[in-house]
């Protein structure tokens, strides 16, 4: 690159160059890799294919949960109602297609489910934008209303799928389980959205600091908006893939008993190196993030480590994560 | 602050080289690294982060991103407070430079010789009023101090 010589005085080889800029993802592959050799050398269980397998099956939902998280973090924001949405979702899927099973049916079905996200990201980013709430309240406030809704539809575990719904988490593309494929097609369009497009800049800069990016002539409040509902999107989304996996609703699903995908997705986030307060970030981080999170929630279970000591871990390595995050910034600048 | 030179160096004018939404990166390099160029500005990439950059070299980036730009007009609202002696004389020249090509250039300024040195025109301002202006060749410190503080012993 000639014409970059001219800006450069130190000058370094390209590989130095990939090192200094790239650091955050070089040192979150590497805990993974690290984790996964461990995990391979100690744990027979670990290395066999089928849990190699069954590990990515179960880290979809949280993948898919998110990329959506990763774009409301990146923008400056955080979404703590996604549980409640996938839960939402989750319920009012399965209640319908307990009665109505006819393909065009269910295709309607998962417009207006899909809808019903973006809606739920408008109202979220709306509240936030215009009273200036913070988003972690807003959030939480829309993620209580949605609950209660859930909770008001479905008190216990019920509804059915339709035939051929159960394609989505249990469908094989050759080889591979056809929910992978579907995440890495999720993980491809929004890293293109995120690091090709005018819009993904747009969030960046929202992020990094939205007054600057207001003076930049950028409409903040409006890639605000469009963030959220991407996020809420990826939630309703998330809810019809754990309808297909579990093959019946649950009204608490997204968020009050097993996996919080709340926290584990924010978790997932941040470990993969987004910044909380935005600006800065990757999917590709956020991948590795989901990956961490789910190698670990499954070397746990086969340890036998029981549920309230894999909570105390969790909260560790979240707050550890940040913390080593938020020191390295500080010393660089 | 969390983007690269190059990234915020292209903001302002990201619509000017994009095709479908989807930035043409290419001219984006192009674009970011000639101007940097001509700003002589000292980063090891143009991938560095802006907040690993000295002040003066992010206040080049703010140039960047409003030259690149390609505004009529530019408002320098203290454009060298809280930069080294070095940086200071480049942005100086680079004002010139904008006013030779014919662009308009407002400076607001607080620092009496910059004023001087640099103005084709000098308009003093007194309590948020105009109350004076000088051709560049006559402005000395005396007569502008002279406008500025005529306020204060004739004012209400």
């Amino acid at each position: 690159m000639a014409a970059e010589t001219g800006v450069v005085t130190r000058p370094r080889s390209a590989w130095r160059r990939v090192v200094d800029e790239q650091r955050d993802a070089i040192i979150i592959v590497g805990i993974l890799l690290g984790i996964v050799i461990l995990a391979g050398i100690f744990i027979p269980e670990f290395r066999t294919s089928r849990n190699l397998i069954n590990v990515l099956r179960q880290g979809v939902a949280l993948g898919i949960v998110s990329i959506g998280q990763t774009l409301a973090i990146m923008v400056g924001g955080i979404d703590l109602s996604v549980g409640a949405a996938i839960s939402l979702v989750d319920v009012y899927a399965t209640g319908f297609m307990a009665k109505y099973t006819a393909p065009t049916m269910v295709a309607g079905m998962v417009v207006a489910l899909l809808s019903l996200g973006l809606i739920i990201g408008f109202v979220n980013a709306n509240i936030i934008t215009r009273f200036k709430l913070a988003p972690f309240i807003a959030t939480m406030g829309v993620g209580a209303i949605l609950q209660g809704l859930v909770l008001q539809f479905a008190k216990k575990p019920g509804g059915k799928i339709a035939p051929g719904w159960e394609y989505f988490a249990e469908g094989k593309f050759g080889p591979i389980p056809f929910p992978v494929v579907f995440l890495l097609a999720l993980v491809g369009i929004t890293w293109v959205l995120l690091s090709r497009t005018v819009w993904g800049r747009h969030v960046k800069a929202t992020g990094g600091s939205e007054l600057t990016a207001r003076l930049s002539g950028i409409r903040t409040r409006r890639v605000t908006i469009f963030a959220y509902m991407f996020c809420s999107l990826m939630a309703a989304i998330t809810g019809l893939y754990l309808t297909s996996r579990m093959g019946a609703g649950d009204p608490r699903v997204g968020g009050l008993e097993y996996e919080r995908f709340d926290l584990d997705s924010i978790a997932a986030v941040l470990i993969g190196g987004t910044r909380l307060g935005g600006g800065k970030g990757s999917i590709i981080g956020t991948l590795a993030g989901v990956m961490i999170v789910s190698y670990l929630n499954n070397i746990f279970n086969l340890v036998g480590v029981n549920t309230y000591l894999q909570w105390i871990i969790k909260g560790l390595i979240l707050l550890g994560a940040v913390a080593v995050y938020s020191v390295r910034r500080n010393g660089e600048a | 602050m969390g983007q690269s030179v190059k990234e915020n160096a292209a903001l302002p004018s990201l619509d000017q080289r994009q095709r479908w939404g989807v930035v043409d990166r290419k001219a984006e390099h192009d674009v970011v690294a000639t101007t940097c160029e001509s700003l002589r500005l000292r980063a090891p990439s143009l991938g560095t982060d802006v907040e690993n950059l000295s002040g003066g070299n992010r206040q080049k980036v703010v140039l960047a991103k409003w030259l690149i730009s390609g505004p009529e007009l530019l408002i320098f609202d203290e454009p060298t407070r809280g930069i080294d002696v070095g940086a200071k004389a480049e942005i100086w020249q680079l004002m010139r430079d904008l006013a030779d090509q014919g662009k308009a250039v407002l400076m607001i300024s607080s620092e009496l010789p910059e004023v001087i040195g640099m103005s084709d025109r000098v308009v003093v301002m007194h309590r948020g009023r105009i109350v004076g202006e000088l051709p560049g060749e006559t402005a000395s410190e005396e007569a502008v101090m002279m406008l500025a503080t005529y306020g204060e012993s004739h004012g209400s």
